[in-house]
C-alpha cells in the first residue's frame, strides 16, 4: 500500500478533490516493476554531461567573483567523491542579531574569518649570519588595512626569541646549532604562522541576497566556521562533500551531492531530472560513508565478476576472481549481455508459470 | 559544540522505538541488515546518542514526493 505524499494531500485539500482519485494517478505514475532505473539514470546524466564538454562558457565581467571549476571536471569530482575539490568554497549566512550593517560584516571578515598569515604583512627580511639573527620588516600599510594589532604579532614571535623590536621591524635570534642551514626553514615557518582568521579561508566576498548578507569564500573549513558566533549555524555550506560528511554526517553529504550536482549541471544550462540524482546520491551513501562511482567504490562492491570486468581493468578482475574462486550467478545486466542471454529487466524478468494440476490459470512470478 | 541536527542539510531524525522497527521490517519484508547504514561515529548518531543496531528514521524533504521517510541502521 502506498501512502500519498503530504504535498499531494495538501493539494487535494486546497482544491477539494477526492484524495483517492489523486492516489490512483500517483500510483500509475510510479515506475513499472523491473524497470532498470539505474541504467536510465546513468544514461540521463551522461547524455546531458556529454554536452558540457562541448560548451565552453565565457563569462564577461566580475559577476562570479569567487572562482568555480568547469562543469565536467566538477561533476567528476562530485561523483568520484574526491577528498578535496579543486576550488573549495563556502557560502555563509550570518546571525542577524550579531551583525546588523555592512561595517559589522567587514569587521567580521577581516578580524575573524579570512586567514591572515605573517607572509601577508611581511615586507622583507634580512639574515645576519654573523650575529645569527633575522630581521623582519613589516608592511605598515597592509597592517592597517587588515586591522591587525601589532602586539599580537609580537606575541606570536615570542617562541623565536625576540632580541630587539622597533616600530614595524623585529629582530629575532633563534637558538639553533647550525643557524646557516636552518635560517631559510625558520623563515618559512614564520611566514606560515596564522595571525588571525580561520585556517584555510583565503578570500571572502560579500553579497546581498533577499535583503541579508551572504559571504562567499575561497577555501573551506566547515568545522571552525560553524563554531563562530557571528554565523547562522544552520546555514553554513561548503562545496566539499567529504568535509560535510565528516562534520555533519551522511544524510547531509547525500543532500549536498544532489545539490552540488544539480547546481553544476544548471550552471551550463543542462536539465537532469532530480530523481536520477537522488538515486545516485542514495547509492553513494548506502554504506554509511561516501563511496564514489569508481572501480574502487560502488563498482568494486558488485558481487558479479563480469560486471566489474566490464567496467575497468578486465584482466586483473578475471585473474583475481579465478584465484579466489568466485562464482558468477548471472543476476545482473552486463554479465547477461556479455554471455548473450536475456537481460533480467522489464519483460525479460517476468516468466509465466503454468501449474501442473490442470488449472488453466497461469500466474506471473518473478524468477 | 555544534548542533548538527539543526543544520539545513540534515533532515529531521529520530531513533525508532522497538515496536515501530518490527512493524517497519514487516512492512518492507526485509531484515535489519538490508537497510541502508549509518556509522556509529557519524555526527548525527552521536547527537541522537544512538546505539549499535538502532534504526534511525529520517524525514527527508524531497522535491518530487514532498516528505519522504528514509531509514538507516546504526553499525
Amino acid at each position: 500500500m502506498i501512502d500519498l505524499p503530504v504535498k499531494y494531500k495538501e493539494y487535494a485539500k486546497s482544491k477539494g478533490i477526492d484524495e483517492n482519485e489523486i492516489l490512483k494517478k500517483y500510483e500509475n505514475s510510479l515506475i513499472d516493476p523491473y524497470l532498470p532505473i539505474g541504467i536510465i539514470a546513468a544514461q540521463s546524466i551522461t547524455e546531458a554531461s556529454s554536452q558540457a564538454t562541448l560548451k565552453t562558457k565565457h563569462v564577461v565581467g566580475i559577476q562570479e567573483e569567487v572562482k568555480t571549476s568547469a562543469t565536467l571536471p566538477r561533476l567528476m569530482e562530485i561523483f568520484d567523491a574526491r577528498e578535496r575539490p579543486e576550488s573549495p568554497s563556502m557560502t555563509i549566512y550570518l546571525n542577524k542579531e550579531k551583525i546588523k550593517d555592512l561595517k559589522d560584516v567587514e569587521q567580521f571578515i577581516y578580524r575573524k574569518l579570512v586567514e591572515i598569515k605573517i607572509k601577508d604583512i611581511l615586507l622583507d627580511y634580512e639574515v645576519d649570519l654573523v650575529n645569527q639573527s633575522i630581521k623582519l620588516i613589516f608592511d605598515k600599510n597592509s597592517i592597517s588595512e587588515n586591522m591587525i594589532d601589532f602586539n599580537k604579532v609580537k606575541d606570536l614571535l615570542k617562541p623565536f626569541n625576540i632580541e630587539k623590536d622597533a616600530e614595524y621591524s623585529i629582530v629575532i635570534k633563534p637558538n639553533y646549532k647550525e643557524f646557516h642551514k636552518e635560517a631559510l626553514k625558520i623563515i618559512n615557518k614564520i611566514k606560515n604562522i596564522t595571525i588571525s582568521g580561520i585556517k584555510g579561508i583565503e578570500r571572502a566576498v560579500t553579497k546581498i541576497e533577499n535583503g541579508e548578507f551572504v559571504i562567499k569564500t575561497e577555501g573551506s573549513n566547515l568545522k571552525d566556521v560553524l563554531e563562530l558566533e557571528e554565523v547562522d549555524p544552520s546555514r553554513v555550506f561548503t562545496n566539499d562533500i567529504i568535509e560535510t560528511y565528516q562534520v555533519l554526517g551522511i544524510e547531509a553529504a547525500r543532500n549536498l551531492i544532489v545539490k552540488e550536482a544539480l547546481k553544476t549541471l544548471a550552471a551550463s544550462g543542462l536539465k537532469v531530472d532530480i530523481r536520477h540524482l537522488y538515486l545516485v546520491a542514495d547509492l553513494m551513501c548506502w554504506e554509511g560513508n561516501v563511496v564514489g562511482v569508481t572501480r574502487y567504490g560502488i563498482v568494486s562492491r558488485s558481487p558479479s565478476v563480469l560486471t566489474r570486468m566490464a567496467f575497468e581493468m578486465p584482466v586483473k578482475n578475471l585473474v583475481d576472481a579465478s584465484v579466489f574462486h568466485e562464482k558468477e550467478e548471472f543476476k545482473y545486466l552486463f554479465n547477461n549481455i556479455i554471455t548473450n542471454q536475456v537481460i533480467p529487466v522489464g519483460t525479460g524478468k517476468v516468466r509465466v508459470v503454468v501449474k501442473e494440476d490442470g488449472n488453466n490459470g497461469g500466474n506471473k512470478e518473478g524468477s | 559544540m555544534i548542533d548538527v541536527l539543526r543544520h539545513q542539510l540534515n533532515p529531521e531524525a529520530r531513533i525508532l522505538p522497538k515496536e515501530e522497527v518490527d512493524e517497519l521490517l514487516n512492512r518492507l519484508k526485509c531484515s535489519k541488515t538490508d537497510l541502508p547504514k549509518i556509522k556509529l561515529e557519524d555526527p548525527v548518531s552521536v547527537a541522537l546518542k544512538a546505539k549499535q543496531g538502532d534504526v534511525i528514521e529520517f524525514t527527508r524533504k524531497s522535491e518530487t514526493a514532498g516528505l519522504s521517510k528514509y531509514y538507516r541502521v546504526v553499525i
